[in-house]
């Protein structure tokens, strides 16, 4: 039997009043709440799991809560996993509301992809009780269709169970929520500067013009696995120093093996003629090289390290030659070459050129300081700010900085920072070395691996060479 | 009965032992390029605790913002069973580095439960790969089971099967629960108590023997005595005699010296008065 076509069921005026009623309720009887869209990083469509996301935003929105009476759920619960709290909540927000107010932001920042409904996996802030809500189910049929009409979604949430998502939201009471709860590296910095300039000098030769200034690769040839001899034709003096010597410089790109580029380490004097240059070993073929004679007085013959330094972990700005500074000559092009010894130090200065020549003082060399050095402690940390080991590459935020026990704990960090290198601050340019770091230490208070892993070094005998417990 | 305190730890050391081998597993996430988002190393505890410590410690101001963090691991132990097939000698015993003399350790089956919750399955498989190459289907440690007599025992602890659990059916009020469950066996060793001292040297051996039987009239007629004879000279005074018997340590090179002695004197040794009576 059809319906009584005198009644229409609804009209759209009818409608409106209704909605208008349900967001004027919500917005006196509810609470301010904050919705944070998920931001899918990465999705394994395989397992059907979504493997990295992150919450980079929040829009403040009126929720009724209906869980009047508390919270719905198991409460706390004592499980083999520890304290696990199953907290229930259910939330009703206008369907209005979010539409008018919600879905366009998110159109704005996710495009095409963005839900214009409220989201399974989205979170709720409430500030009310300084807690976490995922929404588990968006219930948009209840009350059912009332004058043709659905006016709210019933959100239901339960406590969030958090992984490593990243939460950054610019609102410091959501992002500091996680701070303490993933699993947090201590890290002790060095109160003292690690490393120290190296210092070196410049040999200084005053006549016995001719000298090799230059080595010019002609061929670079392929196949070199090892670094090949360069062989210098000795000079015609006849004394073992005054034969130049140079070292080759390998690259690998792919499979393709070749010689890079030929340094002097001695440009030997007494050259009347252009010496022959001859590539041998390293297992590779067809690599040329031609020397440059320069037949001037008083230039540099070498570089003698005078102190190695320390700290150089990474390769140091080229070193220079400060003085004298002669109008019209060339100044040599160096190289530091760096060894991974003592912390880091500075093994050999080469020339890429060993310059014109001419001058008419003792040249003054400099060694730039280890970068490792540059702008160290000059500034602090700040929370939930990315930071960076110079060395390592690895990457975490900071959970916390105590500057006057040298402190900084790090959360959801991307690999291993290395004892002795530098962290850096993205925002912040705060650098300090790393002196020590507790693994991995678990802020959380469930987690004992520390505890168990110092109880079983008093116990478990690891010089013990055993052929079943390798690891 | 059974008579004096001891405790060599050996269960709890057991316990440690089988939960330091998994403390360093660590879950891996990448962005849709590979990058390395994040790496963290997945929370271990032991899973039984007190119900007042987990609560005052794990939700100190009433106000956890989260549920639960994970990936994190459990583990527990679930039994402890004779293990006939190691059994030895009861009475057979060992000296151990110190000297001490040592009754053979009881053979014993400690099985473990470690149980993996994860929020993705990947993070399991991550955890689970981690751990299951290095059981074949044992991984032994060497174990200072009891301290005070240095002894190392090589402890297998055997992968004895998995299983999983994964609740992703249902309707969407209860979330999903992704545990993996490893059962191990630990082939562990019980000792018994240890003397506080090292093995001695029975010095003297006194048998004496009687014309007949009854207690109250027999009186000792022929005294056997044994003692150590040394074979070399302890005391340095140019001779081996009598004189250096009292140096000689167990595990010396030594003899014995027999003697056999006739009474008519009609006494008894007193053992009170370590003398003839």
């Amino acid at each position: 039997m059809p319906t009584n076509p005198l009644f229409l069921h609804g009209t759209s005026d009818e409608q409106n009043l209704i909605q208008d009623l349900v967001n004027e309720q919500i917005r006196m009887f509810g609470s301010d709440v904050f919705y944070l869209p998920r931001k899918i990083i990465n999705k394994d469509t395989i397992l059907g799991e979504v493997e990295s996301s992150s919450f980079d935003n929040r829009f403040i929105i009126e929720m009724f809560i209906a869980s009047d009476e508390g919270y719905g759920g198991a409460g706390d619960v004592m499980t083999k996993f520890g304290l696990n709290i199953k907290d229930d909540i259910t939330f009703v927000v206008s369907r209005e509301r979010f539409e008018l107010f919600i879905s366009p932001m998110l159109l704005s920042i996710y495009g095409s992809n963005a839900s214009l409904r409220p989201r399974e996996g989205d979170l709720i802030y409430l500030p009310l009780v300084r807690r976490l809500f995922e929404i588990k189910f968006v219930e948009h049929e209840k009350p059912f269709y009332q004058l043709k009409k659905n006016y709210v979604y019933e959100l239901q949430c339960e406590l969030y169970e958090y992984q490593d998502e990243e939460i950054d939201t610019s609102d410091q009471n959501i992002d500091d929520i996680v701070k303490d709860v993933p699993y947090v590296e201590m890290i002790l910095m060095n109160t003292d500067a690690v490393g120290a300039t190296g210092q070196a000098e410049a040999v200084f030769i005053e006549n016995n013009p001719g000298f090799v200034r230059q080595i010019v690769l002609n061929n670079d040839g392929n196949g070199y696995d090892t670094t090949p001899i360069v062989s210098i034709e000795p000079s015609p003096v006849g004394l073992a120093t005054a034969n130049a010597t140079a070292v080759a410089v390998t690259r690998k790109v792919g499979d393709a093996k070749s010689v890079e580029e030929i340094l002097i380490t001695n440009t030997g004097y007494g050259y009347t003629t252009i010496p022959t240059v001859t590539i041998s070993g390293g297992g590779g073929v067809g690599a040329a090289a031609t020397a440059v004679v320069q037949e001037s007085d008083n230039w540099i013959k070498q570089i003698a390290i005078t102190n190695s330094g320390s700290g150089y972990r990474t390769q140091p700005a080229a070193p220079f030659i400060t003085d004298p500074d002669v109008s019209g000559n060339t100044k040599p092009s160096l190289v530091a070459i760096t060894t991974t010894s003592g912390g880091g130090s500075i093994f050999e200065i080469r020339m890429r050129d060993a310059g014109s020549g001419g001058y008419t003082n003792q040249p003054i060399m400099t060694i730039n300081e280890p970068f490792s050095l540059v702008g160290l402690g000059t500034a602090e940390y700040k929370l939930s700010e990315v930071v960076t080991g110079e060395v390592s590459g690895a990457t975490a935020f900071v959970a916390s900085w105590d500057i006057n026990n040298m402190q900084l704990r790090v959360y959801s960090s991307t690999g291993d920072f290395l004892q002795g290198e530098n962290i850096v601050g993205s925002e912040t340019g705060a650098k300090y070395n790393i002196n020590l770091i507790a693994k991995h230490a678990a802020s959380e208070p469930y987690s004992k691996n520390d505890e168990i892993e110092q109880a079983a070094d008093l116990l478990i005998d690891f010089s013990e060479d055993n052929p079943f417990g390798t690891y | 009965m059974l008579g004096s305190y001891f405790y060599h730890q050996i269960l709890r050391k057991t316990i440690i032992a089988f939960g330091t081998i998994f403390n360093d597993i660590e879950v891996c996430h990448t962005d849709s390029s590979g990058n390395v988002t994040s790496k963290n190393r997945v929370a271990l505890s032991y899973g039984p605790a007190q119900k007042f410590l987990a609560r005052i410690e794990q939700q100190k101001n009433l106000a956890k913002p989260v549920q639960i963090t994970l990936p994190r691991m459990s583990f527990e132990q679930t039994g402890i069973s004779y293990d006939a097939t190691r059994k030895s000698s009861v009475t057979q015993t060992f000296k151990a580095s110190d000297g001490k003399k040592v009754f053979m350790p009881v053979p014993y089956n400690v099985d473990f439960e470690l149980n993996i919750f994860t929020k993705l399955n990947d993070d399991a498989l991550q955890i689970v790969e981690q751990i299951l190459p290095y059981f074949q289907p044992s991984f032994t440690v060497t174990l200072d089971l009891v301290e005070s007599i240095g002894e190392k025992r090589d402890i297998p602890i055997i992968l004895n099967n998995i299983s999983f659990q994964d609740d992703y059916e249902g309707d969407f009020s209860t979330r999903r629960a992704l545990i993996y469950t490893l059962n191990f066996t630990a082939k562990t060793y019980l000792f018994g108590p240890i003397a506080s001292s090292v093995e001695g040297l029975i010095r003297k051996v006194n048998v004496d023997m009687y014309g007949n039987t009854s207690i109250k009239t027999a009186t000792r007629e022929v005294r056997y005595t044994v003692q150590p004879e040394p074979k070399k000279d302890y005391n340095n005074d140019g001779e081996i005699t009598v004189e250096d018997r009292p140096f000689i340590q167990p595990g010396d090179d030594f003899g014995f010296s027999e003697e056999t002695t006739f009474f008519q004197d009609g006494r008894n040794f007193s053992p009170t008065q370590q003398s003839d009576i």
